[in-house]
């Protein structure tokens, strides 16, 4: 289904957006309910930002005790 | 949306959110919860697009309004401003898989407006922002108790 004349012009996303990968990664049983995951993303930038795209891994783990 | 100057904005963001082909539980919910975040004045939702990704690859784009049953989202829909481009479902459809669906919300946090206003008016920049998955935030806690429990 073609968009309408609103939607024409100069896109803001800028490049094929990368699917989060979400690789479940359970580091000890619990009762909770949000997956235990390592997720790895691929940050998007548009454009010729002069902001450099940048890979993110998610879940390091370093060890020491950290207040949420 | 009231006049404001382009340095008042706060950052706007995207969420592509896939529903895999036989996961496909819409009950209005989470519509109920974006109009909430809408009207509590924490987000403005600048745009809407819905996505059919077809076994070929081939994308079918839907504006909010071309749905039947729009619900709560009825009186945000005439305060969208199409912010993507008919170029952008390309890129934005790349990372769905066939047969799925997906939402494609673009909206302005206006809780961080005023704070990215001082900043700038403060000389900052933002050099980089990200977002913490929940899933790495568990991961590390319960990772700092298993070294815990071992005596680390």
């Amino acid at each position: 289904m073609p968009l309408g004349p609103g939607r024409a012009g100069r896109g803001v996303i800028g490049a094929p957006v990368a699917k989060a990968a979400v690789v479940t990664a359970a580091v000890m049983p619990g009762p909770s309910p949000i997956a235990k995951a390592a997720v790895v993303g691929a940050a998007v930038s548009p454009g010729p930002s002069p902001i450099a795209k940048a890979a993110v891994v998610g879940a390091a783990v370093t060890p020491g005790r950290r207040r949420f | 949306m009231t006049e404001r100057s382009i340095d008042e904005l706060g950052p706007v963001d995207y969420l592509v959110v896939e529903f895999p082909a036989g996961h496909q539980n819409f009950t209005g919910e989470g519509a109920v919860e974006l109009v909430r975040l809408h009207d509590a004045g924490i987000i403005r939702l600048m745009d809407v697009l819905i996505l059919q990704k077809a076994e070929d690859g081939t994308v079918m784009a839907q504006e909010l309004g071309d749905l039947a049953e729009l619900g709560e989202l009825a009186r945000l829909e005439t305060q969208l401003v199409q912010t993507l481009a008919e170029e952008d479902v390309a890129n934005l459809a790349a990372a769905m898989d066939p047969g799925s669906v997906a939402g494609v919300l673009v909206f302005e946090n206006l809780w961080a407006a005023p704070f990215g206003s001082a900043m700038r008016r403060a000389g900052g920049q933002l050099i980089a922002n990200g977002r913490i998955p929940i899933q790495a935030i568990i991961a590390a806690i319960e990772a700092d108790a298993a070294l815990e429990a071992e005596g680390a």
